[in-house]
């Protein structure tokens, strides 16, 4: 049923703007954390989003479901160093490591994520609308 | 001459590739954030001059035209090395008419499926 195929297709694409906004929440969350479990400060992620590639055929034939998918999560951010003598993580010369986070780029990664997250929503709408639209049909 | 006939059939075409196309248009509002992604949709460029075939065909003609409707690269504006050729705004407005045009496919059939009860009931 095409309708399934659309929910699922858009169900993939929640998904992934939900990882994403995790990530973000992540981010903005260890802001300020200088020690981590693998040592050294913490290092800002992005969610690198892949198409998903399943074979899709021309209209007519069978055509496959695709969607959407989060391809890695990659650590992709420097560090910055402040002056902060007395810290405990603060090196002999009382600098210390913190993650290079910019709190505005964040905060618009969030607002284009959750964007995409609600023209997905819409899609899914627009999927069950048709859907009950055809059930009625004959009535 | 069948009971449902060539309309029927046009109209179940007409509601199968609504569906489809909003497979596709889903698919590329999913894809917003895929690098290298292109845009698809279904091209129903055919839709008139089918029409038009319909018209000229013999009454009680039994073979239905199929409706036509083409895979197509639809990219919104240039494809950006880093970015996907998606707009979203467009995606989104082609679904909302998508789906008013399924709305109205439905709406035909049931009339049609209206006129053959009143016909089988013997009203009118």
């Amino acid at each position: 049923m095409p309708q399934e195929d659309a929910l699922s297709i858009s169900a993939s694409a929640l998904a992934v703007q939900r990882t994403r906004i995790n990530v973000i929440a992540e981010n903005i969350a260890n802001a300020q954390t200088s020690r981590t479990a693998a040592g050294g400060p913490y290092r800002r992620r992005v969610v690198n989003v892949g198409a998903e590639t399943s074979f899709a055929t021309i209209v007519g034939a069978q055509m496959e479901p695709r969607g959407v998918k989060v391809s890695s999560i990659a650590e992709v951010g420097g560090t910055r160093r402040s002056y902060l003598p007395g810290h405990p993580d603060a090196d002999a010369d009382g600098y210390l490591d913190l993650p290079d986070i910019n709190p505005v780029s964040e905060m618009t990664d969030l607002m284009a994520a959750t964007r995409a997250y609600e023209a997905s929503v819409t899609a899914i709408q627009a999927a069950k609308a048709m859907a009950n639209r055809a059930l009625e049909i004959g009535r | 001459m069948s009971l449902f006939g060539i309309t029927t059939e046009m109209l179940r075409q007409g509601t199968q590739l609504a569906a489809r196309r909003h497979e596709l248009l889903s698919e590329n509002v999913a894809n917003t954030e895929t690098p290298g992604y292109r845009a698809r949709d279904l091209a129903f460029s055919q839709e008139l001059s089918l029409a038009q075939q319909v018209r000229s065909l013999p009454a009680g003609g039994e073979v239905a035209p199929m409706l036509d409707a083409r895979l197509v690269d639809q990219p919104d504006g240039p494809t950006s090395p880093d970015g996907p050729a998606v707009d979203v705004d467009r995606q989104m407005g082609r679904i909302a008419k998508n789906a008013l045009y399924q709305h109205a496919v439905v709406q035909l059939l049931n009339a049609r499926f209206r006129q053959l009860r009143a016909a089988i009931n013997g009203q009118g």
